[in-house]
């Protein structure tokens, strides 16, 4: 019952949520551990000095990884469900397509985007190691791999949450060689660093650190799609507190780090590429052994935590386990294979635009469990579509719900500009993402105002 | 005529019946004093340093 239990999106039982903290904390640090944390960091030291940076995106991780844990903590460590099951409350029983719409397209990209870094970075590593002739085009290699990572993974997830944990046992090694990469760089460059001018700071300091913060709460806010299905095999809310904000807040910002310093120093994000100029060909091969290792635990946690949240389509409910992994890996392999180099130069912006809807999303969620229910939920709602359903509301959808995202998505939006941004005056001493969130729980709370004194939603049975 | 699964019909009674048994059972009083310390006040005390701190405009 176990292995069926944690291969589907049925709510777990008590003595099927059998990680401890120490597992669930090994999980979700390797799961938060990859080379984004590259990027993250290289995008905040395009504003920010080292310290400072560092100190702004720290307190932006955590602020976000917060805001995930109230959103989506309560009600998957406590009932034993994944984050898309948590969404039926709010957005209603079809309405939940919204949230795991959002979730497919994140985890998605992310998945993409880190199965060709480590196709990139695995290429590299056979030019340093011999294996490959120097300047070997990977244009050609990098699909095949990518390719080779997904059937990898494929094999990897077919005994369900339980082979997630063991590769988490093995690849959580990599965080150890992350932060000694960052200590050599600290070390040997500090005058370099502290000296250091952010290339595109902006000459408003308090826009360059509330940018610093507001690329710290985007960063966790994205662990929203992930969270749930590791979480809910814990046994209760008390058991994820500290694993989620230090095993998944903490791990972000440390690693960026190492993109930040590099961005500041040698111009460059990229480990394999300065760790060769500052430790020799040694080095950068150690660093693209970890990147390689910190994409693959990272890749494992997204299409296992996707293929979670497949199964609350009721065409995929009774499908198998393995039909569900090829269903999540497919698109990843063919982004991988047929668009790898073009994916790579827009994801910036394809993530900015998905960020927009995980703080408005966190919003609704946190004021419906904590105000409007009160902790109270109806599990058996949660897994019918049946007429008459508390979490009906009209048709299967929430307005209330869909409204307040809307109205969240434009305040971000009107605040930042996720591409370009342009950012309105209010943004310096706000941020984008709390003000969306707040927006977002005060239209839903109002809204929802209206949809109790109408008898819909099952806040009356609560 | 219940939509749910039969065995996923008992899974959610065996629930339900944990659920009354456990009620209040979400974050305890030492689960929000993490919350607050690592998700408040260690952002705040971070921003503080962080703006105040470091020399330089960066």
């Amino acid at each position: 019952m176990t292995v069926l239990a944690d291969e589907s999106g049925w709510p777990l039982l008590p003595t099927e949520r059998t990680w401890g903290p120490w597992r669930l904390t090994l999980t979700l640090t390797t799961t938060s551990a990859a080379t984004w944390c590259y990027l993250i960091g290289e995008s905040v030291g395009s504003y920010l000095g080292f310290i400072r940076g560092g100190l702004a995106l720290t307190a932006g991780c955590m602020i976000g990884m917060l805001l995930v844990l109230l959103a989506a903590g309560p009600a998957c460590a406590r009932f034993g469900i994944d984050s898309i099951a948590a969404t039926k409350p709010q957005f209603g029983s079809r309405g939940w397509t919204i949230p795991a719409a959002l979730q497919a397209v994140s985890i998605i990209g992310w998945n993409s985007l880190l199965l060709i870094f480590f196709a990139k970075s695995a290429v590299q590593l056979c030019i340093a190691l011999g294996i490959l002739a120097p300047g070997a085009h990977g244009a050609a290699l990098v699909p095949l791999l990518t390719l080779l990572a997904c059937t990898i993974i494929f094999l990897a997830l077919r005994s369900g949450a339980s082979s997630l944990s063991r590769v988490s046992n093995i690849l959580v090694a990599h965080v150890a060689v992350g932060l000694w990469m960052l200590y050599l760089l600290v070390s040997r460059r500090w005058p370099e660093l502290v000296g250091a001018v952010p290339a595109a700071a902006h000459p408003d300091r308090l826009w360059n650190y509330t940018t610093g913060v507001e690329l710290g709460i985007g960063s966790t806010l994205s662990w929203w799609p992930y969270i749930g299905a590791m979480i809910r095999m814990a046994p209760n809310p008390r058991a994820v507190v500290v694993p989620v904000l230090l095993g998944m807040g903490a791990p972000v910002p440390l690693l960026s780090l190492i993109g930040l310093a590099g961005a500041l120093v040698l111009k460059s994000s990229d480990p394999a590429e300065w760790l060769r100029t500052v430790g020799g060909p040694t080095y950068a091969i150690i660093s693209l052994g970890f990147v390689t290792a910190a994409n693959f635990g990272t890749t494992t946690a997204g299409v296992y935590a996707s293929a979670i949240g497949l199964r609350n389509f009721a065409s995929l409910r009774e499908r198998s386990w393995t039909t569900l992994l090829i269903v999540t890996l497919v698109p990843v392999a063919l982004v991988g294979m047929l668009i790898p180099e073009l994916f790579f130069e827009k994801f910036g912006s394809f993530l900015a635009l998905i960020a927009v809807a995980f703080a408005p999303l966190c919003g609704i969620q946190i004021i419906d469990y904590f105000c409007l229910r009160r902790g109270k939920l109806d599990i058996r709602a949660i897994y019918t579509q049946a007429p008459g359903s508390p979490y009906e509301f009209w048709g299967g959808f929430n307005p209330a719900a869909v409204i307040a995202l809307l109205a969240g998505c434009g305040v971000y939006v009107a605040l930042l500009n996720p591409l370009s941004y342009a950012s309105a005056a209010a943004y310096r001493y706000l941020t984008a993402s709390l003000p969306a969130l707040l927006a977002a729980a005060l239209v839903y709370w109002l809204l929802s105002l209206a949809v109790r004194a109408r008898g819909r939603g099952g806040y009356l049975q609560a | 005529m219940s939509d749910i699964a039969p065995e996923l019909e008992e899974r959610i009674a065996r629930l339900e019946g944990d659920l009354r048994s456990a009620a209040g059972s979400d974050f305890d009083a030492v689960s929000w004093g993490w919350i607050v310390t690592l998700g408040v006040v260690l952002p705040a005390v971070l921003l503080l340093i962080g703006w105040w701190y470091p020399p330089g405009n960066y």
